[in-house]
């Protein structure tokens, strides 16, 4: 290849580029599904919710109008079960998952139907008016410890065993146990789950804030008794989704699509946020339960591993959700001899679903905090027994049997204790910290490794569409969807380099199951490596026959070259937009299509053995925090990252996601708490109960890009960044176990931290410290 | 007096360059689906419909008799529409004009301050009326009142950090400008509007309030709608008649005497930080913390303790201040110690001819120390578990006062505790709840620590 002489200053591939819609942020002009023009004699939604309690022997009672200021004038509708013509389903997978009860509800405010009326205020008050009665079922179960009493499993649990035998704990020196209770999350995804279906002449068009445009048209084909081509489902932008929106949007454009075919006309449903908290599935929270087996030097020799789920009432995505916990963890770590048990429990609540992360980080979180009290017990820094555990370059292998290559996280955790000064914080606040002053200090530094691909591996495909029109604009489509994380704006880079164009040049356009069928979701992180690598392949193919042209025509095998917005073939140099020209008055396809299936992976999920994953994402963080010993409340002061992105193909939108996906993580862990009733009712279902992080929450934050590739020849060698991030907050949740055991007497004290950790939880551990148990 | 009272059946307001009239207005009608829904400007996004994320901030502008604007930052979603009357409302969409931005978009667009774009609007508007305002307030106070779920918030803290002392933009000068020559000569509030079976008064003398008040026991009284705009977003109720506070002149003074301050009822919780910080400078961060911007702007000192409301922020401090409410009707005005309004959870000791005037409050030399925890499970923008409020007085029998709120179904002195300076009696005085905030051996415990560390004088004046 002939190397290139001038600069490519068209090519941006590595340069920091804000997000393509950036100035349509800032100015409100960048519309979402709600801001859509409504169309002509639109009606909106509102959900009839069903009893607070799982009932059987449903009833719904109209309401009495008199309620109702202008009822008069006003019409509604009202759609339930009766009017579904097809398939009564919203599961994905498994087909549990009726969309509409018949006669019995399975979680506390389940849906039974819904309102249309002339305008959403109408509609909400008639749908608040529905009186819907039935009797309690007695026998429900809510919460994850009644459930594990009463075994109530959603299907069978994956048992994963690496060389483990009975003895294999027994023959340690010495063995740590942990348990502790980790919390859900809910999504906080500022727009709430929104859809508009329009009944049109193909059919029915919906738009939905949806990460899975062709399951939503895969359920309402089905539900509506049509077939999949008569169903286009679009999506421009989301505002936020964070895998909320990646099984769980499919109801809602559901509903409106059948309020849609039952009146004939076009029906938007947007769900207040109280609703939307109440009824949509969150992160699962689990209980986990570690017994490790390590020398006096803290190397782990064995572990046996319990990780118990709580899944809601269906199946919903929990099976891969779970998977995924098991293939994490064991984090970093390698450990000779392991046995891992997953078990997924069934409950009388919402579904939990998809969330950044995706079970990794429920994984993970108790290896963390077994190598935190082992390092206690043995009394070193856990940094030293994180290190020597560390998978490294050796070829080793993962419970599951995958070789971990890439293997940079020793050099990582190196790299980043040097840069953060981590060791001389740790001494200082180690004898700093006493049982007088009001405030103490902790500071930890955990490593994630992350593994990229759908573990559902037909998943991990992906389609794009290139059109080049005569004036050499490009219009770009592809199977992803644009959620805030950048996906569009890297896509448009891989192309304009591909092509040798300007950015402005690219039209990036609504995501479309007309445009590229039979998508996968945007979720496991794989946004950009699936549907960059399809771009790319379309690319290719018209800079190909675009070639093949010129060489035809200039009669020459010389390279051709596509820089800078011209294309060169020997002393000829001729705009893009003039080859478009020219090659389409020579009747050339200006029109490709691009597909791209992640080669070499596959496993078995009855042994939980093989390859799930393509490559490792890697990260650590080292996180610095306050807590106060008379209230439990605790400051994050400041975080040092680094973390792999490969050779990042947009470093600005990945640092975006790194501090993002830190400070969400953050939250996870610390303010953000679900709180159930007894009978599995919601109570913090608004976001005044419900407490994300806000500005003030953010610490102090370095993070820095760690300058590696990716040992897989995927786009550039860069890595995906959307989910790993995440995990980087675990460090938080160590750091405050640490300022806490800085309470205590006792040099060998870990407090049993269960997260969040919320400050009536920190205080807990506190008394328990002080007080010497 | 109202002169022109009655003779109005309208509101007017200056929106994107012209004076809007609407004479449909009802009780529940609320700034954000007008904006989205009628005046189809779709900038300003809705994401909780509860006053707590902050993607409707709008800006609100309000001519003073001198003539100046004073701003204030709203959430949309909850701010009720007659409330705009001879008003100015900024949303994000009168910003940016012809394709040029304004220098706080331009910011948040240039620090990568945007994400999934949906809360950016909100943020937008809450870093210009930081800019309008100028202020001492850190980037992180600024954005208190504004969530966004997808950056982090480094980039938004640098935009803001940079836009909080550049100059006005001109463009906006010239908006103000416009917006204020629209506005002169126009009133604000005195106007009734009756339509489908509601009704809304905004009189703008106490003495028409107070009629009012008497003639229609059953209307609501509504200050800054911070907790009434929910009844309506999030209950669907369907109020027939309310009567708005905050036009009443007499309402909005504040007078410093000798030895007290006197607020009127009416004044916003931004407003009051302003003369209580100066005067009690450990209340800088109990300000600080009551609500975001938004909520501060609009929420008013009178409805925060009318309201009854346990774990309202302010009367905790007020109670431990030993502070006074003016009750007043028709029939003549009563002044009770504060801490007796509230009866029980739910039941204040108001007739129902009677509004709350305004709160008296001693000034800080009656006092050696003051202090005052919010105990929440995020540091802004939250609603406490526990609110302590603990003095010590310089001349008096019982030396310490110590009020708590979040811990009983009113807002509460720990008097047995506050005689024997035991905090293992708070057991005595409080048996507090258990719900999902936190549970009662946490209040229980939290609310030991804090009595203990102050009576230890661990901490002093902080």
């Amino acid at each position: 290849m002939n190397k290139q002489t001038r600069p490519e200053i068209f090519d941006t591939v590595g340069q920091n580029k804000p997000h393509d819609n950036a100035r349509e942020h800032v100015t409100g002009t960048a519309l979402f599904c709600d801001d859509i023009p409504e169309p002509i004699g639109c009606l909106h939604a509102a959900i009839v919710l069903g009893p607070k309690v799982p009932s059987n022997g449903i009833e719904i009672e109209a309401p009495n109008f008199g309620e109702i200021r202008n009822e008069s004038k006003d019409r509604y509708w009202f759609v339930c079960v009766d009017d579904i013509p097809g398939e009564n389903n919203a599961g994905p997978v498994v087909h549990d998952e009726p969309l509409l009860p018949n006669s019995e509800t399975s979680y506390p405010h389940q849906p039974v139907g819904v309102v249309l009326a002339e305008t959403r205020d109408l509609a909400r008050r008639f749908a608040s008016a529905f009186k819907v009665k039935g009797h309690a079922i007695n026998s429900t179960i809510a919460s994850l410890n009644d459930a594990i009493l009463a075994d109530q499993m959603l299907h069978e649990p994956l048992v994963l065993t690496s060389e483990f035998s009975k003895s294999s704990l027994l023959r340690s020196p010495l063995n740590t146990e942990v348990e502790m209770s980790i919390g859900g999350q809910d999504h906080v995804y500022l727009e709430s789950q929104t859809s508009i279906a329009i009944p049109s002449s193909d059919g029915m068009h919906v738009v939905s804030s949806t990460q899975h445009p062709t399951e939503v048209q895969d359920l309402i084909a089905s539900m509506l008794g049509m077939n999949a081509a008569q169903i286009t489902v679009e999506v421009r932008r989301m505002g936020g989704a964070f895998g909320g929106k990646e099984s769980q949007a499919a109801h809602f454009a559901m509903l409106a699509a059948l309020g849609a075919f039952v009146t004939g006309k076009p029906v938007k449903l947007r769900l207040d946020r109280d609703d939307d908290m109440r009824i949509t599935g969150k992160r699962h929270d689990f209980s986990v339960r570690y017994n490790v087996g390590h020398n006096q030097e803290g190397l782990i020799t064995a572990a046996e591993i319990d990780l118990n789920s709580r899944c809601g009432w269906s199946t919903d995505l929990s099976r891969s959700i779970n998977d995924r916990a098991l293939f994490h963890a064991e984090n970093a770590y390698f450990i000779p001899a392991v046995k891992i048990t997953s078990n997924r429990y069934r409950t009388n609540t919402v579904s939990n679903t998809a969330f950044r992360g995706f079970g990794g980080p429920q994984g993970m979180m108790g290896i963390e905090r077994s190598i935190d009290a082992i390092a206690k017990a043995i009394g070193k820094d856990p940094l030293d027994v994180r290190l020597i555990n560390l998978y490294g370059n050796a070829g080793k292998k993962t419970p599951y049997g995958m070789t971990v290559e890439d293997g940079v996280l020793p050099q990582i955790l190196e790299q980043l204790a040097e840069t953060s000064n981590y060791r001389v914080r740790r001494k200082e606040i180690d004898e700093q910290n006493n049982d007088y002053d009001r405030f103490g200090r902790g500071v930890a530094l955990t490593p994630v490794k992350f593994g990229i691909s759908f573990t559902a591996s037909f998943l991990n495909q992906a389609g794009a569409l290139i059109n080049v029109y005569k004036d050499g604009s490009v219009s770009l489509n592809h199977g992803g969807t644009e959620m805030g994380q950048g996906l569009h704006t890297k896509v448009r880079q891989v192309v304009a380099r591909e092509l040798g164009i300007s950015l402005d040049s690219i039209q990036v356009t609504s995501t479309r199951t007309d445009k590229v069928p039979n998508t996968s979701p945007t979720a496991a992180s794989s946004g950009t490596d699936l549907n960059g690598m399809a771009a790319k392949v379309a690319a290719c193919k018209i800079k190909d026959r675009l070639s093949a042209f010129l060489r035809e025509s200039h009669r020459s095998k010389s390279i051709v070259r596509f820089i800078d917005g011209f294309v060169e073939i020997d002393n000829l140099r001729l705009s893009f937009a003039d080859l478009a020209k020219r090659a389409w008055f020579a009747r050339i396809p200006l029109s490709a299509t691009g597909h791209y299936a992640t080669p070499d992976i596959g496993w078995n999920p009855h042994t939980g053995k093989g390859r799930p994953f393509y490559y490792f994402a890697n990260g650590a963080a080292v996180s610095e925090v306050q807590v106060d010993r008379l209230t439990g409340v605790v400051k994050v002061l400041q975080a040092d990252i680094l973390h792999d992105v490969g050779q990042s193909i947009n470093p600005l939108i990945d640092l975006g996601q790194i501090e993002g996906g830190y400070i969400q993580g953050m939250g996870w862990l610390t303010s953000e708490e679900l709180v159930y009733s007894n009978t599995g009712e919601l109570l913090t279902h608004g976001l005044s109960t419900y407490k994300i992080p806000t500005a003030s929450d953010r610490p102090i934050m370095n993070i820095n890009l760690w300058k590696g590739f990716n040992s897989r020849d995927i786009l550039y060698r860069s890595k995906a960044v959307g989910e790993p991030p995440f995990m980087l907050a675990i460090s938080v949740h160590s750091a405050i176990a640490h300022a806490i055991s800085g309470f205590s007497k006792d040099d060998h004290y870990w407090p049993d931290l269960n997260a969040p950790a919320t400050p009536q939880e920190v205080l807990r551990c506190i008394q328990c410290a002080i007080n010497g148990r | 007096m109202d002169t022109d009272y009655n003779s109005r059946d309208y509101v007017t307001f200056y929106f994107g360059g012209e004076l809007v009239v609407l004479d449909d207005v009802s009780t529940t009608d609320m700034v954000l689906p007008w904006l989205r829904y009628n005046a189809l400007m779709t900038g300003t996004k809705e994401g909780c419909n509860e006053g707590d994320c902050g993607a409707c901030t709008c800006i609100v502008g309000r001519l003073s008799e001198a003539g100046e604007f004073d701003f204030s930052l709203i959430n949309a979603c909850i701010f009720p529409l007659v409330y705009l009357d001879g008003s100015w409302l900024i949303s994000v969409d009168s910003l940016s004009h012809n394709g040029s931005i304004s220098s706080a978009q331009f910011e948040v667009m240039s620090k990568n301050g945007s994400q999934c774009g949906f809360c950016t609007p909100g943020f937008v508007m809450a870093i210009t009326y930081a800019q309008i305002n100028g202020g001492n307030d850190s980037p992180e106070q600024v954005l208190s009142g504004n969530l966004c779920r997808c950056t982090g918030y480094g980039g938004l803290i640098e935009a803001t950090r940079n836009c909080k002392h550049l100059p006005l933009d001109a463009a906006f000068v010239l908006a103000m400008q416009r917006a204020r020559d629209a506005l002169t000569g126009i009133s604000q509030g005195g106007f009734v509007i009756e339509s489908d079976g509601s009704r809304v008064d905004a009189p703008k003398s106490l003495t028409k309030l107070l009629c009012l008040r008497a003639e229609n026991p059953s209307a609501t009284l509504v200050g800054g709608s911070t907790d009434f705009g929910l009844w309506v977003t999030k209950k669907l109720e369907n109020p027939s008649h309310i009567i708005l506070t905050r036009f009443c002149h007499d309402l909005l003074a504040i007078k410093q005497c000798e030895d007290i301050i006197e607020i009127g009822a009416a004044v916003s919780i931004e407003h009051i930080g302003r003369v209580l910080v100066s005067e009690y400078p450990e209340l800088k961060e109990w300000h600080q913390r009551f609500g975001g911007p938004q909520v501060r702007c609009s929420g008013t000192i009178g409805g925060n303790i009318a309201n009854g409301s346990p774990i309202g922020d302010s009367s905790p401090v007020l109670i431990a201040l030993g502070a006074s409410l003016k009750l007043r009707s028709v029939s003549g005005e009563r002044v009770i110690p504060i801490e007796s309004f509230f009866i029980e959870y739910g039941k204040q000791d108001l007739k129902a001819d009677e509004i709350v005037e305004s709160v008296i409050i001693p000034k800080r030399d009656k006092f050696v120390r003051v202090r005052v925890e919010k105990i929440s499970k995020r540091f802004d923008q939250d609603i406490s578990i526990v609110l302590v409020a603990m003095v010590e007085l310089s001349k008096s029998k019982s030396r310490y006062r110590f009020a708590f709120g979040g811990m009983a179904g009113i807002p509460k002195l720990a008097k047995k505790t506050m005689q024997t300076l035991n905090p293992e009696h708070l057991e005595v005085d409080f048996s507090p709840l258990s719900d999902h905030r936190a549970d009662s051996w946490y209040r229980l415990n939290v609310s030991k620590n804090l009595v203990r560390d102050f009576v230890e004088g661990r901490i002093s004046n902080e």
